[in-house]
């Protein structure tokens, strides 16, 4: 067996198990074929050499089952709490929703995939699992082979939500040691536009993994502004885990804002892959990532240019500290026929600390002759010649530190638009520092 | 109020201060000149507390209290300000936010309560007013992107807002065009009484046209070699430098 492979043959059996207690179709079943045949990644494999996952893997007990769980007193508290205040909510516990609909208008359905199979099941089988490749992708097979429930968005043509769309995912892992499965789909039909906004959170302080996957797919015209937020230590610190794998595919003259905020979280790793599908396509990829005290996260993007005349903007900054890990891989691919590209990447990295890590690794391969790309990372502590200004004010040496932080985050955190959830991420970067 | 004492000072194990001996009384402006490469910014910045020096031996004494012992912050809140040759831009964060920061920071230190936000922007358009700043610089980011001119008014600006027992005004006349000086000027002049004191350091005898000192010092390879009234710089002006350093090799 390579070493590219971790064997943990208890795991594997638990997830068969699990799976086994799932409705049967072919695409689960070629998909757990895929995830046998690619296992489980050690270090040795070049995707994951700076994330290691066997001993997250191996602190799995329990494979979520489906039944319903309910909304603990913690997870309420902090729910009430989360901006946007005024959205339209789904809340999904490890991976499920707790309501089946949530009533938005005719023209905009936010309902569990398992009532989405029921009432779109046309819409769920031109898009589910066509775009979140499960060749080689152990896991996006596994996601695919054990997907039960999740959430499932469709737009109608030219519609548009008034409020944003907020799915909030509680990581209940009261129980040591819980894996879960969650699945979104999001499909926005010609000329669709919506915001919205993806929050996970954690209720306790024990281990759990979640491997969640999403689709979004943007028809030609139509506008998404995402964001992704991802806070598991906001009761204290907490171990909970998650590799998300999402593909966003754009059409043609669309657009996609897709911002991901990493303020916590003991292992994050986040694979958003952007497929420009038709030409004149926009999108852009911010992050911010902030581990701290034994936390890893990881960002692995790939921006595919597959189709002409596409712009593609990609911005990602993170704030290490304590001995906290940060890894930003980002590759840009420009495809043959993708002539007229205009691919940015930046990358900029605040070490607070001598035990923070950070590596970041963009990656470009360009097939078609005629493209504009750049790219670019750093990573630096803070300014001394700013400290000085700011602490020759009166400005002590915490806050000094702080308020640069704060605006070494700014650019980032301007795209999230909406001034509740900004103020709000704001002051949990406050409270990060503080610790 | 300022008293430093044989003060030597270094930089990467190179002396630049080599015995600086100065005495500054409440109500008084000391103008210090002197060529480039002095120790003029260096005496800034080593009151002002930058750690790129090392002072090695001397002390300097501020209202009795020994100025060497304390960080960065706490001479500033002692009423230390220094306003500097070239202010730091800083990207993404406010004028406005940066200054009320370092308001209720120097109020926290004293023991007050944080300002009333009706009464900082009250205080903010009053200072505005005095050297003529445009209130759209204050919500931009601190000095980005900021002119010479309007960054040298916005130290003095924030120097009106802190109201400093001691100001040391770093070359601010440096890359200001006449009209520029003139508005520093009456800032300085407006804020000065017989409480505060400032040290005006300059290469040139021009700034002191309208800050007019009550003393001038002549700084010449880390030491104070000369002192006078404000008749020393215009004679500085006239014989230039050199005729300083020639007196000086000549006692």
């Amino acid at each position: 067996m390579s070493k590219q492979v971790l064997d943990i043959p208890v795991l594997n059996k638990k997830l068969f198990a699990q799976m086994q207690t799932l409705a049967q179709n072919p695409l689960r079943d070629s998909s757990w074929k895929n995830f046998l045949q690619s296992g489980f990644p050690s270090v040795k494999h070049e995707e994951w050499r700076f994330t290691p996952l066997e001993n997250s893997l191996k602190k799995i007990q329990k494979v979520s089952s489906p039944d319903f769980v309910s909304l603990s007193d913690d997870a309420e508290k902090i729910i009430a709490s989360l901006e946007p205040i005024d959205a339209y909510r789904i809340i999904l516990v490890n991976g499920k929703p707790i309501s089946n609909s949530v009533k938005i208008s005719d023209e905009i359905s936010l309902l569990s995939l398992k009532e989405a199979q029921k009432n779109f099941p046309e819409i769920i089988k031109e898009h589910f699992g066509k775009y979140l490749t499960t060749e080689k992708e152990t896991f996006n097979a596994l996601n695919t082979a054990l997907t039960n429930d999740g959430v499932f968005i469709h737009l109608k043509k030219n519609s548009q939500t008034e409020k944003p769309i907020h799915i909030i995912s509680v990581h209940d892992n009261r129980e040591e040691g819980i894996y879960s499965t969650s699945r979104i789909l999001i499909v926005a039909e010609e000329g669709a536009k919506a915001h919205i906004v993806e929050t996970h959170i954690s209720t306790a302080e024990k281990f759990s993994l979640q491997n969640l996957g999403a689709e979004i797919i943007v028809k030609p015209n139509a506008r998404i502004e995402y964001h992704l937020i991802q806070h598991f230590s906001l009761l204290g610190k907490s171990e909970a885990s998650v590799i998300d794998s999402r593909q966003v595919v754009l059409e043609k003259d669309s657009f996609c804002n897709f911002t991901t905020v990493s303020m916590s979280g003991a292992l994050i790793r986040n694979n958003l892959h952007m497929l420009f599908n038709a030409q004149n396509g926009e999108g852009h990829l911010y992050g911010l990532y902030l581990p701290s005290k034994n936390e890893l996260i990881d960002n692995h993007s790939l921006v595919d240019h597959a189709m002409p005349n596409c712009f593609s903007n990609e911005f990602y900054k993170g704030i290490m500290t304590e001995n906290g890990k940060g890894v930003f891989n980002g590759k840009i691919m420009v495809r043959k026929d993708a002539q007229k590209t205009n691919a940015y990447q930046n990358n900029r990295n605040l070490l607070l600390s001598d035990d923070a890590g950070l590596n970041a690794k963009p990656q470009l391969e360009i097939f078609a002759d005629d493209v504009k790309c750049s790219h670019g990372a750093t990573s630096g502590q803070l300014d001394e010649d700013a400290m000085f200004y700011l602490r020759a004010r009166g400005i002590g040496e915490f806050e000094a530190k702080k308020l640069l932080t704060l605006a070494f985050a700014e650019d980032v955190l301007v795209q999230t638009k909406h001034e509740g959830l900004h103020n709000q991420i704001d002051k949990w970067i406050e409270e990060k520092l503080s610790f | 109020m300022l008293e430093i004492r044989n003060l030597k000072a270094s930089v990467e194990g190179k002396e630049i201060l080599k015995g600086i001996n100065l005495k500054v009384n409440a109500g008084e402006i000391h103008a210090i000149m002197g060529p480039n490469g002095s120790g003029k910014s260096t005496l800034a910045s080593v009151l002002a507390g930058k750690q790129d020096y090392t002072v090695t031996d001397g002390e300097i004494l501020f209202e009795g209290k020994n100025l060497l012992d304390m960080k960065i912050e706490e001479r500033a809140h002692e009423g230390i300000f220094l306003a500097f040759q070239y202010p730091v831009e800083i990207p993404g964060v406010s004028t406005v936010n940066f200054l009320k920061t370092a308001v209720n920071e120097t109020r926290k230190a004293k023991g007050l309560a944080p300002i009333e936000a009706k009464d900082f922007l009250a205080t903010m358009r009053e200072k505005m007013k005095l050297v003529e700043m445009d209130s759209k610089l204050t919500s931009r980011a601190l000095n980005e992107g900021f002119s010479g001119g309007e960054k040298k008014r916005n130290e003095v600006f924030q120097m009106a807002m802190l109201e400093p027992k001691l100001a040391i005004l770093d070359e601010t006349d440096s890359g200001l065009d006449i009209d520029a000086l003139r508005i520093v000027a009456h800032g300085v002049n407006t804020l000065r009484n017989k409480n505060n004191a400032f040290i005006v350091i300059t290469h040139y005898q021009r700034l002191l046209d309208y800050i007019v000192p009550d003393f001038v010092h002549v700084l010449s390879d880390g030491k104070i070699v000369k002192s006078g009234t404000k008749d020393l710089a215009f004679e500085l002006e006239e014989k230039g430098y050199d005729w300083v350093k020639e007196e000086t090799i000549n006692s």
